[in-house]
Order: C-alpha cells, then sequence, then structure tokens
C-alpha cells in the first residue's frame, strides 16, 4: 500500500486512514517516503528522524520521546521504511553511499533553526517538538508524548 | 567462530524487525507457558546446570543466586531487579541487547522472576541510555497488548508487571544496593551486607539483581538446553556471552562468542587485528576500567574467561576489552580511569573518597614525571589500604588498574620520572 504524502512534509492522517494505512505502532509511522528522486525521499527522511532524535534526546524528561519504529537509527530506519514501500534497496543503497553526512548535518541545523530552535538552549527544541506533535508533521508523527 | 544457529542474540546489530513480531520470527516468545509449566525447581535447576555464570562483571553463579530467594513468601513480595545501568567504561554489550533485540530481556525477565517467585520486576536503565530506553519501553508496551506481560502473563497463569526505571547518569547506581537504594528515590549510596538483597533488598523484600545480560539469556537457554550452553567453553566459564573491542583494534564491535577462546584470536577474527599489527599491542584491559591491565607479554597465551583472568591477577569484568597500542601513554590511560572513579565516589567510605582523590593526584604526578621514585611503592601501599576497606567495590575498582599499571608498567613509570629529571621527557608525556 502506498502513503499519500503531501509536499511540504506534511502527511494528512485522515488521507491515511481513508487508504487503510494509518501508522502503526510497531512499525512506526510511514511518513516523508513520497515525491523526489529516491535520494531525495531517503535523505527528506533521515533529516526528519535526526531532527525527532535531537528533540527526543533533550526532551525526554518532558515527556517527549522517539514514537516506536522496528528500526533504530536514522540511516537504516530510513532505508528499510522506504525498501517496506517497494523502493529497490539497490537504490537506496547508492543514496547512501553518495550521501555527504556533513552537508545533512548542516541541513538538520538550519532546518532546526528555521523552526524556532537556538543553539545552546535545549528548551527551546521541547517548544518546536511540542508544536510539531500538535501539529501532526512528519517530524511530529516521529515523536510521541508520555 | 561461534556458528550462526548457536548465537542467543540474533539482532545484535539491529539489522532487523526488532518488535514483537519480528522477535517471534527470530524463535522469542517460543513456548514461554511450556517452560514456566515446567516449575520453579526445574527452571533453577537447569540454570545451575548451564553453568551460566553473571554477565555484569562479578562472575556469580546465576542459578545459585536465584535459588537464594526464599522459596515461600513470608508475606513479603519478592522482586527482580535487573541492572542496565551499564556505566563501566568501554562496556557497551547490554545496549545492543535493549535497543536491538529487548525482547530477549523481557521474556527473561517473565521467566526469571517466576523461577523466584517475583510478580513484578524493575529495569534500572542508564540515564544516557535514552534511544534504549524507548525501545525497550516500546517493547514492554506492546507485550502488555499481546498479553504476555500483566494478568497470566503469556499464559502461564503467573501474573507479572515490568516497570522501567531511569538512572541519572550516576555510575555508582551500577552497583547492585545502590541501585535499589535509587529504585527507592533515595541517593545513590551502597547498603551494608548483610543483610543479602536476597533476605532484604527493594523495600525490605527480598530481592535478587541480575545483569540485562545473564537475564535475556535465560530462555534460549532453558529452551535448548543446559547441556547445550554448557557446551562452549572451559568448565567453570560455561556459555557464550556478549563481547566488546575497542580502542586500537581495525574494527571496533561488539559480537557474541563463546567462552574460553584466546584474546589473540578474538582481537584478529572480530577486531580486525591490533593497529600496526599485534606486535604493535601494548596491553588490555580486558573486560571494564576496574580490571588490571595486562601487557603484550601476558597475551601470547591468553584465555578469555574467568578463571584464567583470575589466575593472572586481572579480572574477566564484563568482557569489554580495552586495547592499547604501541602509541599509548598508558600511565595516562590509568590516569583518566583514577580521575573517573574519583569523580564517581559516592563519598561515603573515607578510604575511598579520600583515597580516590589521592591515588588521582599521585597519577597526575607520574604521567608528568614530576613524581619521586619512592611515591610509586606509596602509591601501592594506598591502592592496598583503599582495596577492600570499603562498603561496596568502587574501592576496589578504583585500586586494580593502579596496581596493574605498577606491577606490569613500574621501568616505564620509573624511566619517566628519570627522564624528567634529566630533562629527557617525551613529547607524548610532557602532553
Amino acid at each position: 500500500m502506498r502513503v499519500t504524502i503531501v509536499r511540504g512534509g506534511f502527511c494528512v492522517m485522515a488521507a491515511l486512514v481513508v487508504a487503510g494505512c494509518a501508522a502503526t505502532p510497531s512499525g512506526g509511522p510511514s511518513l516523508g517516503l513520497g515525491g523526489g528522486s529516491v535520494a531525495n525521499r531517503w535523505e527528506q527522511r533521515v533529516v526528519t528522524i535526526s531532527m525527532a532524535e535531537r528533540i527526543a534526546d533533550a526532551c525526554h524528561d518532558e515527556g517527549i520521546y522517539l514514537a516506536p519504529s522496528r528500526w533504530g537509527g536514522a540511516a537504516h530506519r530510513a532505508t528499510e521504511e522506504l525498501a517496506e514501500q517497494g523502493v529497490d534497496r539497490a537504490d537506496l543503497e547508492a543514496a547512501f553511499q553518495a550521501q555527504d553526512f556533513g552537508a545533512l548535518s548542516v541541513e538538520i541545523d538550519e532546518t532546526l533553526a528555521r523552526k524556532g530552535v537556538e543553539r545552546g538552549r535545549p528548551q527551546s527544541l521541547c517548544r518546536v517538538g511540542a508544536q510539531e506533535i500538535e501539529a501532526g508533521s512528519d517530524l511530529g508523527l516521529t515523536l510521541k508524548r508520555g | 567462530m561461534l556458528k550462526d544457529e548457536d548465537r542467543i542474540f540474533t539482532n545484535l546489530y539491529g539489522m532487523h524487525d526488532r518488535s514483537l513480531a519480528g522477535a517471534k520470527k527470530r524463535g522469542h516468545w517460543d513456548g514461554t507457558a511450556g517452560i514456566i509449566a515446567k516449575g520453579r525447581d526445574w527452571i533453577i535447576d537447569e540454570m545451575k546446570a548451564s553453568g551460566l555464570r553473571g554477565r555484569g562483571g562479578a562472575g556469580f553463579p546465576t542459578g545459585l543466586k536465584w535459588s537464594f530467594m526464599p522459596k515461600e513468601s513470608d508475606g513479603r513480595p519478592a522482586y527482580l531487579v535487573i541492572n542496565a545501568d551499564e556505566s563501566e567504561p568501554a562496556t557497551c554489550k547490554d545496549r545492543e541487547i535493549m535497543r536491538h533485540d529487548p525482547h530477549t530481556l523481557i521474556e527473561g525477565a517473565l521467566i526469571a522472576s517466576f523461577a523466584m517467585g517475583a510478580h513484578a520486576s524493575y529495569i534500572y536503565i542508564r540515564g544516557e541510555y535514552i534511544r534504549e530506553r524507548e525501545a525497550l519501553q516500546a517493547a514492554i508496551d506492546e507485550c502488555y497488548d499481546a498479553g504476555l506481560l500483566g494478568r497470566n502473563a503469556a499464559g502461564s497463569g503467573w501474573d507479572f508487571d515490568l516497570y522501567l526505571h531511569h538512572g541519572a547518569g550516576a555510575y555508582i547506581c551500577g552497583e547492585e544496593t545502590a541501585l535499589l537504594e535509587s529504585l527507592e528515590g533515595k541517593k545513590g549510596m551502597p547498603r551494608m551486607k548483610p543483610p543479602f538483597p536476597a533476605g532484604s533488598g527493594l523495600y525490605g523484600c527480598p530481592t535478587t539483581v541480575n545483569n540485562v545480560e545473564s537475564i535475556a539469556v535465560c530462555p534460549t537457554i532453558l529452551r535448548r538446553g543446559a547441556t547445550w550452553f554448557s557446551s562452549f567453553g572451559r568448565q567453570n566459564n560455561a556459555g557464550t556471552k556478549l563481547f566488546a573491542l575497542t580502542g586500537h583494534v581495525n574494527t571496533p564491535c561488539v559480537f557474541e562468542e563463546q567462552m574460553s577462546l584466546p584474546v589473540r584470536e578474538l582481537i584478529e577474527k572480530h577486531g580486525g587485528g591490533i593497529r600496526g599489527g599485534w606486535d604493535n599491542l601494548k596491553a588490555i584491559i580486558p573486560g571494564g576500567a576496574s580490571c588490571p591491565i595486562l601487557p603484550k607479554d601476558k597475551l601470547e597465551d591468553a584465555i578469555m574467561d574467568f578463571d584464567w583472568m583470575r589466575q593472572n591477577q586481572s579480572s574477566f569484568g564484563t568482557g569489554c576489552m580495552i586495547v592499547m597500542d604501541q602509541s599509548t601513554d598508558v600511565i595516562k590511560a590509568v590516569w583518566r580511569l583514577s580521575k573517573f572513579f574519583k569523580h564517581e565516589s559516592c563519598g561515603q567510605c573515607t578510604p575511598c573518597r579520600e583515597g580516590t582523590g589521592w591515588m588521582m593526584r599521585v597519577m597526575d604526578r607520574l604521567v608528568s614525571g614530576d613524581a619521586e621514585v619512592e611515591e610509586i611503592d606509596m602509591l601501592l601501599n594506598v591502592t592496598k589500604q583503599v582495596e577492600g576497606h570499603t562498603i561496596c567495590a568502587l574501592g576496589d575498582a578504583a585500586a586494580w588498574p593502579i596496581q596493574g599499571l605498577i606491577r606490569h608498567f613500574r621501568e616505564e613509570i620509573e624511566d619517566r620520572i628519570k627522564a624528567k629529571r634529566t630533562g629527557r621527557m617525551g613529547a607524548m608525556a610532557a602532553e
């Protein structure tokens, strides 16, 4: 089953439910997996998971955690999620091998900064995490409360 | 090398699905109720027969430890507490279980708790283990949803609850009685023993504290039989074990292997050899920071198990080895460990509180070469005054690396002092 994805990184849960594809706790949300080349889709998912990890690292005492997933680690998890969507593993491997993780790290920093995260203020990560959960964004659905 | 079919941890690297469905596909949660139906005595006897020794460092026989729990309740509940406060420097094996293969631990917790008459178990997880906490809690939640935990857990007729408690980052809370104090909401300071936890542990109730790996291996042992498990390793050192290699090996890793293999074989097969070749090896710390260091000349025929390490004045510990090549300033390496133990001393016992700081300050001078040669023996003497004179083993842990250093690298220490005196101080030592 393909997942309905809205460009810009936001997933419409209603569309998922109508499609009979609601996110399952064991599989984790199947998000951010549509649109663009395999490399772009993979990279976008790695960025989202990495941002979620940073938020969960800083905010577990605030009750914000990573939502359960069958796989750990941003790159591995993104790969397995896309493979489950039918993406060829060879293409995913090529995306992984071609990836400049230094640039990806910069992208993660910049994306978080655009969302209002201030360097040296972990509390700002929690604020963003809470907002994203509330909004039900890709990032929000990669996180959970409590 | 251990055959794949003999591995207990089949998702150690997280390459497969870690959810309940994935764990079941790999053979976990298979016939759990049947194991429990065989009864407490059968389980404990089988664990004794397997020869499993605790995987947290002390190596106490697991089945024997379980047998210390009261057979009949005097009205107090019994508890199993699982020590997941994996804080020993260089030790990172339990985290692989918790984040990638958590169902081995949860199933083990149910079986072990039943064997000890415990309806509740607590997992005390290290504060820094955030991803591991998430993975483990998700697995626990799945088990509750699937009826594997809670009332009539896994259809066994045994009611069992499992709680995950997140520590706050203190090394001393890995000591079993400090852990119990912390779990009770108090400051993590070790308790005097006796009373031992089996008589009066958590909330004054009979308690057994076991390491994560010790519990996680028990379902597979009971499924495959004690004879299978004890067929690995030398007598009294049975089984398969998670090992780790860190430091100057080509491929640092965590891996499962049988006990009692040569140290060299482990390093070369799993660690890809020493950086620069075997002859570039200087020393190892076999099983975590508290184990005495062993130099290369001791390692040519060394066997990685409890008994060999004890016979050679070191310790098997957790089986997670720090490897140092010839480029290592071994005095500085041990100084760093001294600093760690000084920082982590809870301060309850005077020999530890004062001794760890004293030892570190002398080690400061040994590193720079500013000490007197006589201070080497003075330092050794202080380690003997700390060792065995504290409530818990942190004092011993702080003393042993220094004793190992002086035992095997006295000449290097003396040379540095002499070099400083004569102005021939090497660049590395002067860093």
